[in-house]
């Protein structure tokens, strides 16, 4: 019954009791002087009435420093703990004692041990001895200090429930003392109960209350649902009105004003409609804070209800408790089978020991946690659950969220299987160029060494043999040189096209102009003695590798001034065309021969030519260059023509 | 007497060596021509070890070096040929069937004194190989320390 009282409050309470027992002890010594001086206004406050036995002072003064010690705690050996203890032993001892004279006529006398031949009482045929409520409400003292003194909280409880008994007697005593009825304060032919000593018990079972306020029977008093509210709004009605309607009545029949009939009803008439209307306005405050709370809960019911993710309150017994109508979209199960099972049989076998593990942190109050598990369907697959949850400890219970992350899950392990695909496929790639670098190095040696010999003896065999072999016999030779020189063109073609593919580009701003300008200059052989009509607009600076881009336009230009041979004039234009916002698209359009669009891709092929090697000569390796070098600057390559009527060659290049 | 100057001819494969010597005799050099079958055997001949262990005439005037060789390679003849004080002057020029990058690169690196690659064309590698001789076997003014070579 703890942890619904403020800590404010309980800190206040805790004051208000040690204000109590350095009352006690103040009130004790007060009248222990009072008793050493003969100050008699310290004995008994008003005079007339009876002084305080100073047994009954030595008492409070213990008492009082039980309850101090109460407040201080620390280990239960300590002096003042067992000090603390003693005093309420002693306590005890001495109201059995004194309350044991009055049942059994035994008299140890200790009441009359101190302060001997000044107890002698005005009026009173007896002396000033310790009355019996006075005995008796000790013993309760005594009782209730030493079962506070043990932590248990029935110990606790039994402690408060005695003390009420203090405070009842206290109670009694006093409000004979306010009504002047001597039977109230002192019992039958008895010495009575001093006001003072009335007032101290009072003051000590009130701090007594204060000292564990949020245990036993305080513990509804101070809490802070409603119905420690409404107790707290009541209680000060229940103490007060009988009081005072109960003093104005006793007055106004003492003054003569009524008869005891009418005071009676008129008290009756007067405490059904005070407490009437206190009930009333406790009921409704109370009926408002529930109304409030019936919205909170049945707000938190909403979320909890319309969520996607999985709510639960699972016991530390191992079972659910509650469950949103989640779980039963997710799981498939139904909420009654899964509450009938204990939780840990719907998780993964691979997880079950890190779930009770968890599950162990969170029974010991750790905060929040997170983690990962897989959950049963009904259908036997599993789901993955990410969870957030928390534990109240002193209700056994474990509040969880979970969120289902299953497809999160195959994501990111598709992601990982690409990621890792990739790498191989990435290596393999490596090792399959490297392999093609071995092989076009082999191929520039090896495949050379043969040829060059071929040639090379034939040659030999021509140039000092050839006066003795005929016509016929020359010319085979010839076709053996001309078919190795051949050979030889295409080995390095080829190597030259490869290289290409695998030579890390230079990438810098090329003018594209200048290249252009230097190609022309390298192709003067080719055009010295021909008519040709050259058409440049103005080309742009681009991104690329020069020594590549300056390759494309020498293989374009060549082919260009290659298949106008035989035009008189032969056009040819190069330019660039307007208007593309992505990318640059350069052109070089001649009137030549031209080409049969149907075979307009096989243009940019290895060793693909459209002529006879008699009309054109060539390997038909340089477009496959040009497509190779664009590509790799990110670009496209075409063609457009038709036959006798001149071709255009494109090719783009991205704007950077 | 120029005309006695050496060549060393590292060459493995007989048609190629072929070739060179006719290439070599049909320009009509008087420099003597020493061959060596590959790469082990080319070094011993220039530090007079093995079976070069009593040669007395001097270094040759020039290395002509196949890169693809049994034993050690070209490019590992060349670069120990640098590293050998004795013989770091010695001009080496590659002759070989390839012009890939990093055959280039690897041997300018090791200071080569010339890199030709062998044409196809039968009169051009007569032609490349008397240019050869006529530049480097007479031409060319070796450097002071073969000359002194002479064990």
């Amino acid at each position: 019954m703890t942890g619904s009282t403020s800590a404010a409050g309980s800190q206040r309470l805790r004051f208000v009791s040690a204000l109590s027992a350095l009352f006690a002890v103040m009130v004790g010594s007060l009248v222990l002087v009072g008793w050493t001086l003969q100050v008699e206004p310290l004995k008994r406050v008003v005079p007339g009435l009876v002084a305080m036995n100073p047994l009954t002072a030595l008492c409070f003064i213990s008492a009082g420093v039980s309850v101090w010690r109460l407040s201080n705690g620390g280990s239960s050996h300590s002096v003042p703990q067992v000090l603390g203890r003693w005093c309420a032993y002693a306590i005890a001892v001495i109201g059995v004692i004194h309350f044991g004279r009055y049942l059994f006529g035994l008299d140890f006398g200790l009441d009359q041990f101190l302060f001997r031949g000044q107890l002698g009482e005005p009026g009173q045929q007896v002396g000033n001895r310790m009355a019996p409520n006075t005995a008796l409400s000790f013993l309760f003292v005594g009782l209730t200090l030493r079962l506070l003194y043990s932590s248990s909280s029935k110990a606790i409880h039994y402690a408060q429930c005695v003390n009420l008994l203090t405070m009842l007697m206290s109670l009694v005593a006093l409000i004979g003392y306010a009504y002047r009825t001597k039977f109230l304060y002192g019992v039958s032919s008895y010495i009575p109960m001093a006001l003072h000593t009335a007032l101290t018990f009072l003051a000590l079972s009130v701090g007594i209350l204060c000292r564990r306020p949020d245990q036993g029977v305080m513990a509804v008093v101070t809490s802070e649902h409603s119905g420690g509210v409404m107790a707290r709004r009541l209680l000060p009605f229940a103490i007060a009105v009988p009081f005072v309607l109960g003093g104005m009545r006793l007055l106004g029949e003492r003054r003569g004003y009524y008869d005891a009939e009418f005071g009676v009803s008129l008290m009756v008439v007067f405490t059904m409609l005070i407490f009437g209307g206190a009930i009333w306005w406790g009921a409704a405050s109370s009926n408002r804070a529930d109304a409030e709370r019936k919205r909170a809960v049945e707000e938190l019911d909403s979320f909890f209800n319309v969520s996607g993710d999985l709510f639960c309150t699972a016991g530390f017994d191992g079972y659910f408790k509650r469950l949103n109508p989640a779980w039963e979209q997710v799981l498939a199960f139904k909420r009654d089978e899964l509450l009938a099972r204990p939780f840990i049989e719907f998780v993964h076998p691979d997880e079950r020991a890190a779930t009770v593990a968890e599950a162990g942190k969170l029974a010991h109050g750790h905060e929040t946690i997170q983690f990962e598990n897989r959950y049963q369907r009904k259908d036997g697959s599993y789901r993955w659950l990410l969870w957030t949850a928390r534990s109240m400890v002193s209700q056994q219970l474990i509040f969880a969220a979970a969120r289902d992350i299953t497809d999160r899950k195959k994501d990111q392990e598709q992601i990982q299987q690409l990621n890792s695909d990739l790498g191989l496929r990435a290596v393999q790639l490596e090792a399959l160029n490297k392999e093609l670098e071995a092989f076009s190095y082999s191929v520039s040696h090896d495949l050379r060494a043969p040829i060059r010999h071929i040639a090379s003896f034939a040659g030999l065999a021509r140039q000092r043999s050839g006066e003795k072999l005929d016509e016929k016999g020359r010319h085979y030779l010839d076709q053996v040189l001309d078919s190795a020189k051949e050979m030889g063109q295409l080995i390095d073609d080829l190597l030259s096209f490869s290289r290409m593919g695998r030579t890390a580009m230079q990438q810098s701003v090329v003018d594209l102009d200048a290249l252009v300008e230097e190609t022309l200059q390298a192709l003067q052989p080719e055009t010295q003695g021909r008519n040709i009509v050259w058409k440049r607009s103005r080309l742009p600076k681009a991104r690329g590798d020069s020594a590549m881009l300056r390759q494309v336009f020498v293989n374009l230009l060549t082919n260009a001034v290659k298949y106008t041979r035989s035009r008189d004039p032969a056009e040819i234009d190069i330019g660039c065309q307007d208007g593309n916002q992505n990318e640059l698209v350069i052109f070089v359009r001649d009137n030549g021969v031209g080409f049969d669009m149907q075979f307009a891709d096989k243009l940019f092929g290895v060793f693909q030519r459209l002529h006879r090697m008699e009309d054109f000569e060539g390997t038909g390796i340089g477009l496959a260059n040009v497509r190779r070098i664009v590509a790799r600057h990110g670009g496209r390559t075409w063609a457009e023509g038709a036959v006798n009527r001149g071709a255009t060659f494109y090719f783009s290049l991205p704007n950077h | 007497m120029v005309g006695l100057e050496k060549i060393l001819l590292v060459e493995d494969n007989p048609k190629d060596l072929e070739l060179a010597l006719t290439a070599l005799e049909d320009s009509h050099l008087a420099n003597e021509v020493a061959v060596a079958r590959d790469g082990a055997e080319a070094l011993d001949y220039l530090r007079r070890q093995g079976a070069f262990a009593k040669r007395q005439d001097t270094l040759p005037v020039v290395v002509l070096l196949d890169l693809k060789l049994p034993k050690l390679n070209g490019l590992e003849v060349l670069a120990r040929i640098r590293a050998d004080s004795a013989l770091k002057q010695l001009p080496v020029v590659v002759l070989t069937s390839s012009r890939e990058e990093p055959d280039l690169e690897r041997c300018y690196e090791l200071g080569v004194n010339a890199y030709i690659v062998k044409p196809v064309d039968f009169e051009q590698v007569i032609g490349v190989i008397k240019q050869i001789g006529i530049l480097w076997g007479i031409l060319n003014v070796p450097p002071p320390s073969i000359r002194r070579s002479k064990s």
